[in-house]
């Protein structure tokens, strides 16, 4: 490529999805809703562990408008990504509060909830598993009996007979002993937390028909509309190509979408009424417990130091709440081993991370896909260590920071590019937040004012074989089609690809469209829109069709400009040659075939198609976790200031920092805004979001009414800044940046209030209370 | 989504709606007066109720609007939380609490009676007409009487089914009186209370108001008389007084039973030093 300024890359382009939302024109998956579509109405559990002993639907049929029912021992198959232990609807017992039961399907949607109201289960309530230190303890009660016969869906998952195990993950990297006695100061905690929601905007929604000739349609508020259409062919053994999935843009999903679950029910209830299309649409009530949330976790961790401060030896047990199915809680919990130690260089570590079953609703990914929850549990100790030291938490984090030369815990050698810059970062930061070492300023009412820090890194657990594609054709007026099978869920990803086909082709943005719906009939396949991978994956597909465009374009105006391929450039809509660029032609001219003054025609359509694959990923070696998990790591450091009232253990959140190893930031606007949203994100979960559970798991808070979010006049002051560290093989040297802004808000909003109130914040959510027993317990 | 059908009917005045009442009642249905529906049709989606009719009250002048005579405030029952922020200035307690329940969009709906007549603990509209000694107006089969408001949501409870609250008349001079307020949550502003206090000083004497400690909103002539107590000290005073609860402290998701009393201790301390200040 010849060297020349960028103009497309690295500059603010409004997003390309911006008015339509603005102006409310976006129709989201429930917006659709076509005649003679008929409404599907869940049964779910009101108990989270109970045998079910009968289920009579005879009265439904008082009902007006009512079609059909659906029952688990209609489709007694298990399903899962990874391991395959969830029956679409329970069969025989269900395993948390908000599972489903039965599908009603009816002329209208009131109709199949009046009917469902007129189901009858007789249920036996059995002894429930509320927490994951129970599940590993109590092994009298086994929430599924019979995981040795479950199915392994993918390589590196180990789930554990006899036990409430669904995974298992090891780390045993260097000489743990070795490391203990190198260690002058070691600290110990443990931390915890309950899950959360996703909650996103839009509740997932779906529709659903069987055509007369066999083909499976299926309309998806989905990160995974491949990945839909892959298990649906594998679990229902129709032909993938026979079923047609098709997203159009998501209102949020923070990876809550990415799971396949109301898919299978709108299936099963569409089956049920001879093929017609059917509807289901979470309540926000079903959204929040019926589908999966955002995971839960109990941690300890233990570090040593020498007495410089640099880190020797680091041990961790992590015991995820999984939930009643491990979905992708088995691969939560092994992304948050292989990145334990945070971007430190630890030789000796050793890590137990497992993925338990509870009676609690189960897990699935988010933002993140278990680095904010392992973040904080590092970050904290980090900064206990650091008292511990008498050292400032930055300087710690400073000269312990992970360089190129280190290894991963599971032994990936680093360099410059697949691992970014984190001493920038922190230098960065300081200057951003005007941080003179972790003193608290008392202001003049006796509050507390103090900035706690963290630092974070993370590879995306994509499997070996993650890939993307992009289909590019023309317009009789040049302008060009992107097609890929990338969903815009708010993240601005369709903006960022057009942008980097707009620079390759050297285009004016304007002239690129891009289609927002994704069909796995027309698009190519992508593996899901997750792992902030999309940039990377989708971006290199989107390079890779651009220079099959510019090789067709160079060939087939070498034939009419008379020269060859080699001496032309192709930029401005125009095919031009190097040194006479007055030779030139349009590139209108040549796309639907070049034709001759005289009538004939040469070349035919210009269409561009590329991929990516990522490359040299490997399973963990099962004792030691040795292997390749993803394929490039991001760091960043970030920062909360809070002001901490010492009276009443309120506080209030003043600032929130990031600054990131972006590699290249691509459309500034976009990327700040990402960082923002997920500092918000971070936050919202760290300082209030929690389900509560009763003695009986059943959730106490599964509304807006009694579910915390953060609100508008929450919202402390964001400062985004940037590194760019080349990331050699990404697309104009940009990382993936998608989940890091939440990364470290927990790790840092913790410190900041553990050092303002003198105690150990080790649990979420950071709530006044938190505090307050923490202080009482001091007094004691 | 509600999946019942139901009766709706919108009377023009208080005899009419009552009369709606009987006729449903004797027919065996089941009948509720019907405001901005923000707990009604929340709880009928949820399934916890599952009325026959119900009675909307928006049509009915006398509940509508509020009249700032000489002497007298009259709020209607079904004025919602917005217009009592916008508009009732001279009644700054309840314009204070009223802005703290709920959302702006949510107070577009939510009317007094709704709030007072609530089923969930917090009824937190109720507490300034208990300070202000308010007359509640009850419609009734025995005709529309005026009742003393401490006395007729005593100890939590509501109205017997059939009645139809009004409206609620204050004395001007006790609504524009020196007032402490503030509501504290678990976490974000926009929640539940896990304790709201509220009190008014008058002739020097201070009368308070609690929400979200108990199952129900109230006001107690014992734990003003110790609030009054002058020879304690204002932290014996604020410990007094929740010795003497109507009832043991609430303990749930919101907040602990120990931690709301560290909140509520805060609170009355608070206030005392805060009533102290301004004498």
């Amino acid at each position: 490529m010849t060297e020349r300024p960028l103009s497309v890359v690295g500059h603010f382009v409004t997003r390309v999805d911006g008015y339509d939302k603005a102006y409310g024109r976006t129709k989201y998956t429930a917006d659709v809703s076509l005649p003679e579509t008929l409404h599907v109405q869940m049964l779910t559990s009101p108990y989270a562990h109970a045998k079910i002993n009968h289920i009579d639907t005879s009265r439904i049929w008082d009902v007006q408008g009512v079609r059909a029912v659906v029952t688990g021992n209609d489709f007694p198959i298990r399903v899962g990504p990874l391991v395959a232990d969830r029956m679409p609807l329970a069969v025989d017992k269900v395993r948390y509060y908000g599972e489903p039961v039965a599908l009603v399907i009816a002329n209208k949607p009131h109709q199949a909830k009046a009917a469902c109201n007129k189901i009858k289960v007789s249920y036996e309530q059995l002894p429930v598993i509320n927490s994951p230190q129970e599940a590993m303890q109590n092994e009298s009660v086994l929430i599924h009996e019979q995981l040795n016969d479950y199915k392994l869906q993918v390589e590196g998952i180990c789930a554990v007979p006899n036990t409430n195990i669904a995974n298992h993950t090891k780390i045993r990297k260097g000489d743990m002993e070795k490391g203990w006695k190198n260690s002058d100061k070691i600290v110990e905690a443990e931390f915890s937390f309950s899950p959360s929601d996703h909650a996103a905007l839009e509740t997932r929604a779906v529709r659903a028909e069987i055509l007369p000739d066999g083909r499976v349609m299926i309309y998806t508020s989905s990160q995974g509309p491949f990945y839909v259409k892959k298990l649906l062919s594998q679990f229902l053994k129709i032909d993938e190509g026979k079923i047609s999935v098709q997203t159009s843009m998501l209102g949020g999903a923070f990876g809550g979408k990415g799971c396949v679950q109301l898919e299978f029910l709108a299936y099963l209830a569409s089956k049920a009424v001879g093929g017609k299309m059917v509807r289901l649409v979470n309540s926000r009530e079903q959204d929040m417990v019926t589908s999966p949330v955002h995971i839960g976790l109990h941690a300890k961790v233990k570090l040593g130091a020498d007495s410089a401060g640099k880190l020797q030896a680091a041990s961790y047990e992590f015991l995820f709440d999984g939930g009643a199915y491990s979905d992708m809680g088995a691969g939560i919990s092994k992304a948050g081993a292989v990145d334990c130690t945070g971007p430190y260089k630890i030789d000796n570590v050793h890590c137990d991370s497992y993925c338990m079953y509870t009676n609690h609703p189960y897990a699935t990914s988010f933002r993140g896909f278990g680095h904010p929850e392992q973040a904080f549990a590092m970050e904290r100790t980090m900064d206990m260590l650091a008292k511990e030291l008498a050292m400032d938490p930055l300087e710690l984090r400073m000269i312990n920071a992970i360089k190129p030369g280190d290894t991963t815990p599971t032994q990936v050698h680093l360099n410059a590019s697949n691992l970014g810059d984190l001493p920038s970062c922190l230098r960065k930061l300081k200057t951003l937040t005007d941080y003179k070492e972790t003193k608290s300023k008392i202001t003049k009412e006796g509050k507390i004012r103090t900035i706690g820090i963290s630092a974070f890194w993370k590879t995306s657990s994509t499997p070996p074989n993650a890939t993307a594609g992009v289909i590019l054709t023309f317009n009789t007026d040049g302008s060009i089609n992107l097609n890929c099978g990338a969903v815009e869920l708010g993240q601005g990803s369709k903006t960022v690809l057009a942008q980097i086909l707009a620079e390759r082709l050297q285009m004016d943005m304007k002239k690129i469209n891009v289609t927002f719906e994704v069909s796995t009939e027309y698009d190519p396949h992508q593996w899901k829109t997750v792992a902030s991978s999309t940039t990377y994956l989708a971006g290199r597909a989107v390079l890779a069709a651009a220079d099959d465009i510019i090789r067709q374009l160079k060939q087939i105006g070498s034939v009419a400009l008379r020269c060859s391929p080699d001496d032309l450039n192709v930029g401005q809509r125009l095919i031009y040659l190097k040194d006479s660029p007055e030779y030139n032609m349009k590139i209108k001219d040549v796309v639907v075939a070049y034709k001759y003054p005289n009538g004939n025609s040469v070349g035919g359509l210009v269409i561009g198609k590329g991929s990516h694959v990522v490359r040299h990923l490997t399973p963990l070696d099962p004792h030691t976790g040795f292997g390749k998990p993803g394929p490039q790591w991001t760091v960043g450091a970030q920062a909360v200031e809070t002001e901490y009232d010492p009276k009443t253990h309120a506080y209030r959140i003043i600032k929130a920092a990031t600054v990131l190893d972006a590699g290249k930031v691509i459309n500034p606007a976009l990327a700040i805004g990402q960082m923002r949203g997920g500092m918000y994100l971070g936050l919202s979960w760290a300082s209030r979001e929690s389900f509560s559970f009763d003695e009986q798991a059943i959730v106490c808070n599964p509304s807006f009414r009694s579910y915390d979010v953060m609100r508008i006049q929450d919202h402390p002051d964001y400062l985004v800044d940037f590194v760019e560290t080349p990331l050699v093989d990404g697309p104009y040297g940009a990382r993936g940046i998608g989940e890091y802004g939440v990364i470290g808000m927990a790790g840092a909003l913790a410190n900041s209030l553990s050092q303002a109130s003198s105690c150990n914040i080790n649990q979420l959510p950071i709530i006044p209370e938190t505090i307050w027993k923490l202080t009482k317990g001091d007094k004691q | 989504m509600i999946s019942f059908d139901f009766l709706y009917f919108r009377p023009k005045s208080v005899h009419e709606a009552l009369q709606i009442y009987q006729d449903l009642s004797h027919e065996g249905l089941q009948a509720v007066f019907y405001n901005g529906g923000t707990e009604i049709i929340s709880r009928a989606r949820a399934g916890e109720v599952q009325p026959d009719a119900v009675i909307d009250m928006k049509g009915i002048a006398d509940c509508q609007g509020y009249r700032d005579e000489a002497e007298w405030i009259t709020i209607g029952a079904a004025v919602t939380l917005s217009n009592i922020t916008d508009e009732i200035n001279c009644f700054p307690l309840m314009q204070r609490i009223a802005k703290e329940i709920a959302t702006r969009n949510a107070r577009n709906k939510i009317s007094i009676a709704g709030n007072v007549l609530s089923s969930l603990n917090y009824r937190e509209a109720l507490l300034p007409f208990l300070l202000t000694d308010s007359v509640a107006v009850v419609a009734g089969p025995a005709g529309i009487k005026e009742e003393n408001t401490a006395a007729l949501f005593a100890n939590g409870s509501r109205l017997e089914p059939g009645k139809l609250l009004v409206q609620f008349k204050t004395e001007k001079e006790r609504a524009g009186a020196n007032y402490f307020f503030k509501k504290k949550t678990k976490q974000s502003a926009v929640n539940y209370p896990i304790a709201t206090l509220c009190a008014m000083k008058r002739e020097g004497k201070i009368t308070a108001g609690f929400s979200g400690i108990c199952t129900f909103p109230f006001k107690d002539a014992k734990i003003d008389r110790i609030l009054n107590d002058h020879a304690l000290t204002i932290s014996a005073r604020a410990e007094e007084a929740i010795a003497h609860l109507p009832e043991k402290m609430v303990n749930d998701f919101h907040a602990s039973a120990g931690y709301r009393h560290f909140v509520l201790e805060q609170l009355l301390i608070e206030m005392l030093e805060h009533f102290e200040e301004v004498s």
